[in-house]
């Protein structure tokens, strides 16, 4: 029991946290910076 | 006080659609809105018509029936989003530019070079988006006669006039700005009943809101703590939720327009971060507030669990915000039934009107263009007052009908660069007949969902035909469309 919830669950609530805030947001903040830095990066506008 | 909330709401939206129509010039604007929405925009147009009204009244109704087993839920919708903005978002917007088109079926004409299947691909969105409008117009005519305390005819009537006067005026654009501001109220919305919930059960938010909620839960029934919610959740139909709600943002002309009207691609990344934002506060908020009612909520009080939300509501919201998460459910189902209404009309007045009646359309584009989308606003309409047997079922199996009709010719488009007509035509076809077959007659005596027919037929067809049909050469076309993709 981990926060009064069994294990499976709360694997279940961290997996869910980590797919959104650490995969996605996390990933998306990456992909934003790393656009900056790359030169001629305005050049990639369609 | 309420009501006069609902009522300056439905004000903000007319009035924004009557903003909008001043700025539409053109079917591009009408359609498109200009295409040059930002992050923002896209990110909240793309989120909001995603996210149904059923989501603020059903996921805390599925909190509060299979407990934490329903989070598993918001692993889905992020992943939709990576999937839509991050691996498709940028090829698709540099292939719908590159064509130099308005509608999804002229760019797979483009593509593919074949008048026909533009023709497939629009009657495709007008059965698919057609029928799905009769069932959001029905579940608009049921929320808001719940909401207002009227009979279903009157919500009904009241719902489709206020977004239809909007969409039918604004086009693209009205839906836009309407999106942003009803994704705003959504999160809002959100977030008040979460903290109003948690005040009444716990005394207010606190750090150990967590250990505090799960004592209470497992005091209450020890299956709303257990990862599957005591069997209640089926983890072999989650993974072909999973499986489909990554392709929602290439496969749903409702949803890619989102993507095709962005400023340019680089947009794709923020958006993407705000809508995953937007979802997660959905998710966690609405997930916890369903879990919470158990303690607010009387024993035996809630018949079932889609009353969880109207209970819940004057127990712990004050009028004004209770005002506000009314107006919260109302802007989700509006944001979804206009992104569908101005898609579908595209398909009418661009894909059917301009190649059978090309002079007259020509002549008064706007005018053809408005009567698209009064069509898919009345049909509708006069169809959800008592939908016919067929029109159900079209409203069952539309979302599956939608998805795989477009799923492999759209993936084609972005990804394999000898694709042929003759495979896009014959998914398209083949999916077109076995979604509504399967789903009416043999989804029940096989056990087999259409939805896993349709993801595993989809690629099979589309591979069978491709591979018949061998092209020796790449479309020069297609081979600079190519290139721009390199440049990614």
């Amino acid at each position: 029991m981990i926060a009064n919830m069994p294990t499976s669950t709360f694997l279940l609530y961290i997996g869910v946290f980590l797919v959104q805030f650490v995969f996605v947001i996390g990933y998306g903040i990456w992909w934003c910076l790393q656009g900056r830095t790359r030169p001629g990066g305005k050049d990639k506008r369609n | 006080m309420m009501i006069a909330i609902l009522v300056v709401y439905f004000g903000l939206m007319l009035f924004v659609g009557y903003l909008a129509s001043r700025k539409v010039r053109d079917s591009r604007d009408y359609f498109l809105g200009g295409k040059g929405f930002g992050p923002w925009f896209t990110a909240f147009k793309f989120a909001a018509t995603w996210e149904s009204g059923v989501k603020l009244v059903g996921s805390p109704g599925m909190a509060w029936n299979a407990g934490w087993s329903s989070l598993a839920m918001g692993i889905g919708t992020p992943l939709c989003y990576f999937f839509s903005f991050r691996v498709f978002g940028q090829r698709l917007k540099l292939a719908f530019d590159h064509f130099h088109v308005l509608t999804l079926p002229q760019m797979l004409e483009k593509r593919y070079k074949s008048r026909a299947i533009r023709v497939i691909a629009a009657i495709a969105i007008l059965i698919g988006l057609g029928g799905s409008l009769v069932a959001q117009f029905k579940a608009t005519g049921e929320i808001f006669s719940t909401i207002l305390g009227l009979d279903y005819l009157s919500g009904l009537i009241i719902g489709a006039v206020v977004v239809g006067v909007y969409c039918v005026m604004g086009g693209y654009l009205a839906s836009v700005w309407t999106d942003f501001i009803q994704g705003i109220i959504m999160v809002l919305g959100s977030i008040a009943i979460f903290t109003a919930t948690a005040q009444a059960a716990f005394g207010g938010l606190s750090l150990d809101l967590l250990p505090q909620l799960n004592a209470a839960l497992g005091a209450i029934d020890p299956n709303l703590l257990d990862v599957t919610g005591g069997g209640k959740m089926s983890w072999s139909n989650l993974f072909i939720i999973l499986a489909i709600t990554m392709l929602v943002g290439i496969a749903m002309p409702q949803q890619s327009v989102a993507i095709f009207s962005m400023r340019d691609v680089r947009t794709a990344r923020v958006a993407m971060i705000v809508c995953v934002v937007f979802s997660a506060i959905l998710a966690w908020s609405l997930a916890t507030t369903g879990m919470m009612s158990h303690m607010v909520l009387e024993p035996g009080e809630v018949k079932n669990p889609d009353m969880v939300i109207p209970l819940l509501i004057p127990k712990v919201l004050s009028p004004l915000t209770g005002g506000v998460y009314l107006a919260a459910v109302l802007a989700a189902i509006m944001s979804t039934v206009s992104g569908s209404i101005v898609v579908a009309a595209s398909s009418l007045t661009e894909d059917i009107f301009k190649l059978a009646i090309p002079e007259r359309y020509n002549r008064h584009p706007m005018f053809y263009n408005r009567v698209g989308a009064a069509v898919f606003v009345l049909l509708p309409l006069l169809f959800a007052v008592r939908p016919p047997t067929i029109i159900f079922w079209i409203g069952v199996f539309a979302f599956g009908f939608l998805v795989f009709t477009f799923l492999m010719p759209m993936i084609g488009v972005i990804l394999i660069p000898n694709a042929t007509s003759q495979a896009a035509i014959a998914q398209m076809v083949s999916i077109m007949i076995i979604i509504p077959v399967w789903t009416v007659w043999l989804q029940k005596p096989t056990g087999i969902p259409a939805l896993l027919v349709g993801l595993v037929g989809a690629p099979l067809i589309f591979f069978a035909v491709n591979a018949a049909f061998k092209k020796r050469e790449i479309d020069p076309d297609v081979s600079a469309l190519w290139e721009k993709f390199r440049q990614l």
